[in-house]
C-alpha cells in the first residue's frame, strides 16, 4: 500500500478508542487502519457487526476525529464533515419536516445555489422519484426513503460517496433495485464510492475492491481486488467464479473472528 | 414495494383531522346537559345553587347581546373577554419569550443546562398558588400580579419542555445537516427548531392551558373587568347563573387558544402536525 498523498481518499494509520462508560472498560474499535481509494472507484469495506466499520466512515466523513492517524482527502486533511463528502446512511435520516423535495434541495440551499428546481428534478428522475415530489418520508417505503437520502447527496455533485450498510434494512427485493440503481448511478456519474456492509454478495455486486475487517478492535486483514468488469447486472451473482470469491470472503472473515 | 404507511386517525375534539364530526365526542356533553336538566327540572335542587341549563342559556345569551337585562352584567362579555385574553396573552407571551430561549439554551449547552437548569427546577417545585401572597406583597392586587402569575406558571412548561425537545434532536440529523452544508445558524434554524417543534408545542399547549388557569386566580384578586372578576364579584350578588357562564367562556376560550397553537402548527409542520390532536 503507497504511503504520501497520491491517493484521492487515503486513511492513513487511523486509530480509534471509545471511553468506557460507567466504570466499563475502554474500547478500541479501530486498529491502525491503512486504506486507501482512487478517483472513479467503489470501494467496499466488510466486516462483522460491531467492528467498527460505521466509526471508520464518521471518522472519514468528519464527524468524529481518530485518535491518532489522519484522512487525507484530494490533498487535504479532513476535519469536519463538507458536502463534497456525501453519507449515506444505514437508517435512514430523511428531515422528517420536509417533503421529498425539500429534502433533496436542502443542501443547494444551504449552497445558495440557483437553479434548484432543475437540479431536484434531475435527481429525483435520475433516482426514479418521479411523482412523489410532494410526499413526506414517512409516507414512503423503506426503498424510496433511501432512494431521497441518495437523491439528496448526489444533487450536491459529491466528490465522494459514502455508504453505510445504506440497504441493510430493506427486503430483498427493494435491496436488488437499489444495488441495481447504484450500478446505474455509478454508470452515469462515475462517482467515488465507499460502500461498508457486512453483506459479502453486496461488496462483491458493487465494488471494485475489498477491505476485509476483523471483528473488534477492527483491523484490515485483507484486500481483494475484484475482476468483474462493468456494467454489471445481478444475474452476476449466479456465475462460478462469483461463488468461489464468496466462499474465500467468508472463509477469512470467520478466520478473523477467532 | 410498499408505497405508502398507514397513518393512524387521531380524533381531535369533536371532529377528526379531517374535519369530519366525531359524533362520539358529541355524546358525552349532550348527555350531561340531559342530566343536568332532569335533575334540576322539578326544582329539587334551588336554582340559586345550580340554576337550569335553560336558565343558563338565557344569561349567557344576554351576557353576550344584552337583550335582556338579567343581570348586572348584561351586554358586557366581549369587554370582559378581551379584559381577560389580553391578560393572557401578555403573561404568555412574556412566559414565552423567556422560556423559548432559555429551553433551546439549556437543551443544546451542557454548561448553560448546569449553570441554570437545577434552580429552575428547585423554583418549579413551589406550586404557582404559593406566589399569590407573596405577589400580592410585590405587585398589588389585580393586573400585575395577574401577569406574574400568568407568566410564572406558564414559564415551566415552555422551559422544560423546550429544553428536552431541543436536547433529544437526533445528532445524526444534526450530522446530516452539516453533511450537507449548514453552519451554526442555519443547522439551529432548519434542523434544531424544526426538529424540536413537537415538544416546543406540547410545551406552549400546557402553558397556555396554566395561563387561563392563572389568569382566574389573579382575577379573583380584584381587577376591575375580566371573567374571573365576574366569577368573584358574581357570587357576592349570588348569581351563581353568571359564574357558570364565566366558567363556559373560560373554557370556551381556552379551547379556541389551544387550537389556535394547534393549527399554527399544523400550518408550520403539515406532516407532524398531523399527529397533534
Amino acid at each position: 500500500m503507497k504511503n504520501g498523498t497520491g491517493h484521492y481518499l487515503l486513511i492513513d494509520g487511523v486509530n480509534k478508542t471509545f471511553p468506557g462508560q460507567n466504570g466499563r472498560e475502554r474500547l478500541k474499535v479501530l486498529d491502525e487502519i491503512n486504506l486507501y481509494a482512487d478517483e472513479g472507484e467503489i470501494i467496499g469495506i466488510v466486516g462483522p457487526s460491531g467492528c467498527g466499520k460505521s466509526t471508520l466512515l464518521n471518522i472519514i466523513a468528519g464527524f468524529v476525529p481518530p485518535d491518532r492517524g489522519r484522512v487525507v482527502f484530494c490533498g487535504k486533511h479532513v476535519q469536519k464533515p463538507s458536502p463534497e463528502r456525501a453519507v449515506v446512511f444505514q437508517t435512514v435520516v430523511l428531515f422528517p419536516w420536509l417533503t421529498v423535495w425539500d429534502n433533496i434541495s436542502y443542501g443547494l440551499k444551504r449552497r445558495g445555489e440557483k437553479n434548484i428546481a432543475r437540479l431536484v428534478k434531475r435527481y429525483i428522475q435520475i433516482v426514479g422519484l418521479d411523482s412523489f415530489e410532494y410526499y413526506y418520508p414517512d409516507q414512503l417505503s423503506g426503498g424510496m426513503q433511501q432512494r431521497v437520502a441518495l437523491a439528496r447527496v448526489l444533487v450536491l455533485n459529491p466528490r465522494l460517496l459514502l455508504m453505510d450498510e445504506p440497504f441493510a434494512s430493506l427486503d430483498a427485493l427493494s435491496r436488488l433495485t437499489m444495488q441495481q440503481l447504484l450500478l446505474d448511478i455509478w454508470q452515469k456519474l462515475r462517482i467515488t464510492v465507499l460502500f461498508v456492509t457486512h453483506d459479502v454478495e453486496e461488496a462483491l455486486l458493487l465494488t471494485h475492491r475489498i477491505y476485509i475487517m476483523s471483528r473488534r478492535p477492527g483491523r484490515i486483514i485483507r484486500e481483494i481486488q475484484v475482476p468483474f468488469g462493468f456494467p454489471r447486472s445481478f444475474s452476476l451473482t449466479g456465475t462460478p467464479c462469483f461463488a468461489q470469491l464468496k466462499s474465500e470472503i467468508l472463509n477469512t472473515l470467520i478466520l478473523g473472528l477467532k | 414495494m410498499r408505497l405508502y404507511k398507514e397513518s393512524g386517525t387521531k380524533i381531535l375534539c369533536w371532529s377528526d383531522i379531517d374535519g369530519r364530526l366525531n359524533p362520539l365526542g358529541l355524546a358525552l356533553p349532550a348527555l350531561l346537559l340531559i342530566v343536568w336538566h332532569l335533575v334540576t327540572v322539578d326544582g329539587n335542587i334551588p336554582g340559586y345553587l345550580l340554576p337550569r341549563p335553560m336558565e343558563i342559556g338565557k344569561v349567557a345569551l344576554d351576557f353576550a347581546l344584552g337583550n335582556l337585562q338579567l343581570t348586572p352584567y348584561s351586554g358586557t362579555m366581549l369587554d370582559h373577554s378581551l379584559a381577560s385574553i389580553s391578560r393572557v396573552f401578555s403573561g404568555f407571551g412574556l412566559a414565552a419569550v423567556i422560556g423559548l430561549p432559555l429551553g433551546f439554551l439549556t437543551g443544546r449547552i451542557t454548561a448553560v443546562k448546569r449553570t441554570i437548569d437545577p434552580t429552575i427546577h428547585l423554583f418549579r417545585t413551589i406550586p404557582g398558588i404559593g406566589w399569590l401572597p407573596v405577589a400580592m406583597v410585590w405587585f398589588g392586587v389585580g393586573e400585575r400580579t395577574t401577569l406574574f402569575l400568568i407568566a410564572l406558571a406558564a414559564f415551566f412548561p415552555i422551559y422544560v419542555n423546550s429544553a428536552q425537545g431541543a436536547a433529544s434532536v437526533p445528532p445524526q440529523l444534526i450530522w446530516a445537516g452539516r453533511m450537507l452544508g449548514a453552519n451554526k445558524i442555519s443547522l439551529f434554524t432548519t434542523i434544531i427548531i424544526p426538529a424540536s417543534a413537537p415538544a416546543v408545542v406540547a410545551g406552549l399547549r400546557l402553558g397556555m392551558g396554566l395561563s387561563w388557569a392563572y389568569l382566574v386566580l389573579g382575577e379573583l384578586t380584584g381587577v376591575a373587568q375580566g371573567l374571573g372578576a365576574v366569577m368573584m364579584d358574581a357570587r357576592m350578588l349570588g348569581h351563581v347563573d353568571m359564574i357558570i357562564v364565566a366558567m363556559v367562556c373560560i373554557a370556551i376560550l381556552g379551547r379556541v387558544t389551544d387550537l389556535v397553537l394547534t393549527t399554527m402548527f399544523k400550518l408550520y409542520q403539515p406532516r407532524a402536525g398531523g399527529a397533534v390532536s
